[in-house]
């Protein structure tokens, strides 16, 4: 049998498409068809979340406060409890059911977290830069301000959406999945944004009762913007946004609400 | 283009051969299939719309090794061997390989 | 987000090192092809010219382990979800094939004709903990070598 041999011209192994080409396309399909999850299934639970009655609310958060429970760095103050309790008071009726509690999680980030059923998490990193009462007053106010506005059940439910949604598409490729969940949680910053400020806005009422004054409402904003330390405060800015903004708003109802601002009252004791 | 997977075409004579041909394609189902296929492995049963992809698959390589047989100027493809491997979950990749010949 | 930036350039990192990667490595298949055109492998047993003239016949293998870059992966993850064809896996595979053969094709130097030639294909380097698929592929290519008597 005889042999010739010929080189081929053209390969038809691989099929021609262009991968950059693939790749935008693919990747804004998917981008696209999970905004469009999320915000629907988002809108949904920004529907759902007022009619969540207390009681579940505290069930639900038994189990999400567990971890930290059972964290042994956490520990409370009685000191900082005293003035939350004094906060509580001066909160709605409805409101009061919740058994607020604040643990302290010695953790450099500037941030304060509230968890289902009244927990509220305070790092160290934050309460390093608290100098007077009324600024820790504020900042619990602030927390306060999220449960009223039940804004961390939302969120709970929105990083439920994100995490469902990433993982039945996506379970096969985990950097896919971190892919879209990392760009997705881009998009959750600015309806964040509009949640602080709300909470903002109920913590200097209840400040304004509490002291009869809203001085040390400024102090925290102030005092991050002066700091300049970027890389530290950096956590503080990827959950709230925007500082300065939130500062001025904060400033114009202070100023058209006519409050007044007196001597601040100094900390008693260490916070931790 | 004669294809057979025997050493020759019977009742012809091979005058010429032009070394191997290879046709090879990797394809996935969208993940809605992949779904559907998980839900019939708990009850059993045929899964269509895999037997759908390899079928597929298998008739796109073949054409790819029919295409470089016919610019080598063969007219048969002999003691062709089809082998399937699965290079990523849920996809399918089907290879298929011969030898490209020339028969009278 | 410092995760999707590390994402982001890997992807671009694997786009640019893996396409320069592949393109010289068809070229160098494209050249050692055209080096070794008159060594044909065959997949039948009964190519030789004349059976008694046969000097020599011996075993001849070539294998080539491909991996692919981290563009490729991701687009390939992405191409699961959607179905359809998968061009970087194709590449891939072809790419272990042809280098695989051309092994067992410089490995029998003197060989005439290579006969009866087999192609297996695995997956090694799948990780079973996490769900990341493909590592990389590695082809074998198996056959018998025949040298003519001078």
């Amino acid at each position: 049998m005889k042999y010739t041999p010929k080189i081929l011209n053209d390969y038809f192994n691989i099929s021609k498409r262009s991968p950059i080409a693939d790749f935008f396309i693919l990747v804004s399909i998917s981008l696209g068809i999970l905004l469009a999850v999320y915000f629907l299934l988002g809108f949904a639970v920004d529907l759902i979340v007022p009619h969540i009655p207390i009681q579940v609310e505290k069930t639900l958060g038994k189990i999400f406060t567990l971890q930290y429970n059972s964290n042994k760095k956490a520990s409370e103050n009685k000191y900082i409890s005293m003035v939350l309790s004094g906060m509580v008071k001066q909160l709605p009726s409805s409101h009061q059911k919740r058994d607020y509690r604040i643990r302290i999680v010695p953790d450099q980030e500037i941030n304060a977290l509230a968890l289902p059923g009244g927990n509220i998490i305070l790092f160290t990193g934050l309460l390093d830069r608290v100098r007077s009462e009324n600024e820790l007053a504020f900042v619990i106010g602030h927390e306060l301000g999220h449960f009223s506005n039940r804004d961390h059940l939302k969120r709970m439910g929105r990083s439920l959406v994100i995490i469902m949604v990433s993982f039945t598409l996506l379970g096969q490729d985990n950097s896919i999945s971190k892919f879209l969940v990392n760009t997705l949680i881009g998009a959750q910053m600015k309806y964040s944004q509009k949640q602080e400020l709300e909470a903002d806005l109920i913590a200097v009422e209840l400040l304004n009762k509490q002291y009869g004054h809203v001085a040390g409402a400024l102090d925290f904003f102030n005092r991050i913007k002066s700091e300049g330390n970027f890389s530290r405060i950096l956590s503080y800015f990827s959950t709230h946004p925007h500082t300065k903004d939130r500062a001025e708003v904060l400033k114009e109802v202070i100023e058209k609400r006519d409050y007044l601002t007196k001597k601040r009252r100094p900390l008693k004791r260490k916070l931790y | 283009m004669i294809l057979t997977n025997i050493e020759s075409v019977p009742g012809k004579k091979i005058m010429e051969h032009f070394g191997i041909v290879t046709g090879s394609t990797v394809r996935a189902k969208h993940i809605g299939k992949d779904i559907l296929a998980g839900l019939k492995n708990i009850i059993g049963g045929e899964l269509k719309g895999y037997t759908e992809l390899l079928q597929d698959s298998r008739k796109q390589s073949t054409e790819r090794m029919v295409e470089q047989a016919k610019q080598l100027g063969a007219n048969a493809i002999v003691n062709i061997r089809y082998a399937t491997s699965s290079v990523a979950q849920g996809a399918a990749e089907l290879y298929v390989y011969g030898t490209a010949v020339r028969v009278e | 987000m410092p995760q999707l930036i590390i994402i982001i350039t890997l992807i671009i990192l694997g786009y640019i090192t893996g396409s320069i990667a592949e393109k010289k490595h068809f070229t160098s298949i494209r050249k050692r092809e055209a080096a070794n055109i008159a060594t044909p492998a065959v997949s039948i047993s009964k190519a030789l010219e004349d059976e008694r003239n046969v000097e020599e016949a011996y075993l001849a293998h070539g294998c080539a382990v491909i991996s692919m870059d981290y563009f490729k992966r991701f687009l390939a993850g992405l191409r699961n979800i959607f179905g359809g064809e998968i061009g970087a896996y194709e590449s891939l595979v072809d790419r272990a094939r042809r280098e695989a053969t051309l092994r067992m094709k410089e490995s029998a130097k003197n060989a005439d004709i290579i006969l009866n030639i087999r192609i297996e294909t695995s997956t090694i380097g799948r990780s079973n903990d996490n769900n990341r698929s493909m590592g990389s592929i590695e082809a074998f290519v198996y056959g018998t070598a025949i040298t003519y008597k001078k």
